[in-house]
């Protein structure tokens, strides 16, 4: 486990190195921006479409979703936690945002009850395993099924459709564009940002990376290891939820089983992002390459023309090569190879 | 794209047409090699032109022959023609590879789409921005697209229910099940069926959802069915891997309901020819394939108008299949049983 002085450290600049670039790409991070790019530069030389604005805005549109639910989940994994459920929370907070939306609520009120729902679902996640002494990821295993089960109830086993013309919900937000970038992208980005300079800039955000390093050493210094989690498992269903009511924005519809797998997906790009499994290393940075990757990825697959029978193993090979290039840019920078320092 | 007169349409659309017609009758044939017309299309076009169909659950073996379809069709015209899609439901996931394919210069695109609302506003901004979509096998009617390819849901569901009520001896009760809830196309089916059953005299038991990417999973819940209703006199499955596995839980559990199914799964019409499975409804998967890639070159690379059918629907035939027919249909869908 390393300690979460270790980043902070990683980042004090070598001399002659440009203090910026080291203070903003800390030592994991490097080795994820170069598969990215790596990946950036393939997919500009192999497809004529790959580097038009269209294509490079699909490539952002087609992360966002799993990037709200990736930034919740990431922050949660810094800490020492794992939330599975969220694509469960994902699907019933859509169903529940269209079924309110469908009854005829205002919009205010529907949101708020989707967003509702996702706090309610984070908190008892964390509550759970606060009060029986078990990790998330039990909790959250049993509670992926639980709230997949009440989002299939609640729709009747059916998509919700039919939703009532808003189109300041449907058309400006869930459709609008800025710049060729759709608004819910743009909403998407700046949670990042705001979650990355927590993360960095807060002491919140020391807190949670020395909980994740060493919960033991954080309770005796006076951290309040239980209460962190919980804020962060409330926080992982939020955004989960967030990212639902957005997908009922930008489908019109909420399937009961949308999001289905999304927990697998999610935990890739934190991992690929560089964020350490058991805890206490990571940031919101390496999670956007992580994500990066993977959206690269698909699209090059669509873009090749390659068959969808192929897709998950050309994902996962590539997935390989890239953590296999942040283990060689990691093992330059030490001139050691550590197996087990990898996340 | 480069003006074309009527009378050259039409001769292409001709060409088009007889091509169709083999390839839909001959469907052993594979595809021949270039012909020179094709190269003479292709000079009157600026660049090459690039056709996709985009599915969801990819996995389900009923789109095997839709997929042949539209590959035979664009061998057969020397088009690329990328298939796609998803191997689940995940419509945001098919989405953004739809966008992809707009993005990227794709001119015509054939969907085969779940949630028919999600994909109002990608095709309606696909076709502000110059792309042909069509949809196939299931529907997005507000989305503006341009053609449906695929059955009456309805009216071959009416039909379905009224021979299986004919069967059963119109009396009794009929379990229905549902592999894609939500979908428009077995809503539609649903209601057909419903009101085939009851006109022939049969109560509705239920309808019940299935998994058809799992088939394990299809049996259990097939057997789950059938145990708990064990006065049940009819089965019908509205899905393909459905009417296969109901097959499979009426011979393990020795049960007498007559099933009348949907689809053309080779493994459903093995147990008509055994007498399992009692006649089954098919939709030309085949041409549900082959036919949009088909129109969408004729619109684009013949510059032909939009055909305007009432609805924008150009609905297939309802292939009847029992005892009596099966043979034919047993040799016809050898090439797609994988």
């Amino acid at each position: 486990m390393t300690a979460p002085a270790e980043r902070t450290s990683a980042e004090v600049p070598a001399p002659g190195e440009p203090r910026r670039w080291r203070s903003w790409l800390a030592f994991e991070e490097r080795g994820i921006a170069a598969a990215t790019l790596l990946f950036f530069v393939v997919g500009a030389v192999s497809s004529p479409y790959f580097l038009t604005l269209d294509n490079l805005t699909g490539i952002l549109q087609s992360l966002t979703f799993l990037g709200f639910l990736a930034i919740g989940v990431g922050l949660t994994l810094m800490a020492g936690e794992i939330d599975i459920s969220v694509g469960s929370v994902f699907g019933l907070a859509a169903v529940v945002t269209a079924l309110s939306l469908h009854r005829g609520s205002s919009l205010a009120l529907a949101i708020a009850e989707g967003l509702g729902t996702g706090l309610a679902c984070g908190f008892a996640n964390g509550a759970v395993a606060e009060l029986i002494r078990v990790p998330a990821v039990v909790v959250t295993l049993a509670t992926l099924g639980v709230y997949r089960a009440l989002a299939l109830v609640l729709a009747g086993g059916s998509p919700v459709t039919g939703m009532p013309p808003l189109p300041g919900f449907f058309d400006t937000f869930g459709q609008g564009t800025v710049a060729d970038v759709s608004v819910i992208t743009l909403l998407f980005l700046g949670l990042a940002l705001v979650a990355e300079l927590v993360l960095r800039r807060t002491a919140f955000g020391f807190r949670l990376l020395a909980i994740g390093s060493n919960p033991l050493a954080a309770h005796l210094v006076g951290f309040h290891v239980g209460r962190t989690r919980l804020v962060l498992l409330v926080l992982s269903g939020f955004m989960a939820a967030l990212s639902g009511v957005c997908s009922v924005a930008y489908l019109h519809t909420a399937g009961p089983t949308a999001g289905t797998g999304y927990e697998l997906s999610v935990l890739a790009a934190v991992i690929i992002g560089g964020v350490q499994l058991t805890g206490g290393r990571g940031s919101v940075l390496g999670i956007l390459l992580g994500l990066a990757v993977i959206g690269i990825i698909q699209n090059l697959i669509v873009l090749w023309g390659i068959p969808p029978s192929w897709t998950q193993g050309v994902s996962g090979m590539v997935l390989i090569a890239s953590m296999a290039l942040t283990w060689f840019s990691r093992r330059g920078e030490t001139g050691a190879p550590n197996r087990s320092a990898g996340s | 794209m480069l003006p074309f007169d009527r009378r050259g349409f039409l001769r292409g659309s001709a060409a088009g047409a007889a091509a169709g017609f083999l390839g839909a009758s001959a469907r052993q044939a594979r595809a021949a090699a270039t012909p020179p017309w094709a190269a003479w299309v292709r000079s009157y076009m600026k660049k090459p032109i690039k056709l996709a169909m985009t599915c969801y659950n990819t996995t389900n073996p009923y789109f095997t022959p839709t997929k042949i379809g539209a590959q035979d069709a664009g061998a057969q015209v020397d088009v690329e023609v990328q298939w796609t899609g998803v191997p689940d439901g995940n419509t945001v996931a098919q989405i953004a590879q739809f966008r992809q394919l707009v993005a990227t210069g794709f001119q015509g695109i054939a969907v085969i789409p779940l949630e028919a609302d999600a994909w109002i506003a990608p095709i309606k901004h696909a076709m502000e921005q110059g792309v042909v979509v069509v949809c196939a096998n299931s529907d997005s009617p507000k989305s503006g697209r341009e053609l449906f390819f695929g059955q009456d849901l309805v009216g071959a569901a009416v039909v379905q229910g009224q021979m299986l009520a004919k069967l059963a001896g119109g009396k009794g009760t009929v379990a229905m099940t549902n592999c894609a809830p939500g979908l428009l196309a077995l809503d539609q089916r649903i209601e057909g069926a419903k009101k085939g059953v009851t006109a022939g005299g049969l109560e509705v038991v239920g309808v019940f959802n299935t998994n058809p990417s799992d088939m394990a999973s299809e049996r259990a819940t097939i057997r789950d069915i059938a145990q708990s209703h064990p006065d049940l006199t009819a089965m019908m499955p509205l899905c393909g891997p459905d009417t296969a596995a109901a097959g499979l839980v009426k011979q393990e559990m020795k049960a007498h309901w007559p099933i009348v199914g949907t689809d053309l799964m080779y493994q459903t019409l093995e147990m008509i020819r055994d007498g399992v499975v009692d006649g089954t409804v098919g939709q030309e998967p085949y041409l549900q394939g082959y036919l949009p890639i088909m129109y969408l070159y004729q619109r684009i690379a013949l510059n032909g108008p939009r055909l305007d059918l009432p609805g924008g629907n150009y609905f297939m035939a309802n292939e009847i299949v029992t005892k009596e027919n099966v043979a034919e249909y047993l040799e016809r869908e050898k090439r797609f049983r994988g």
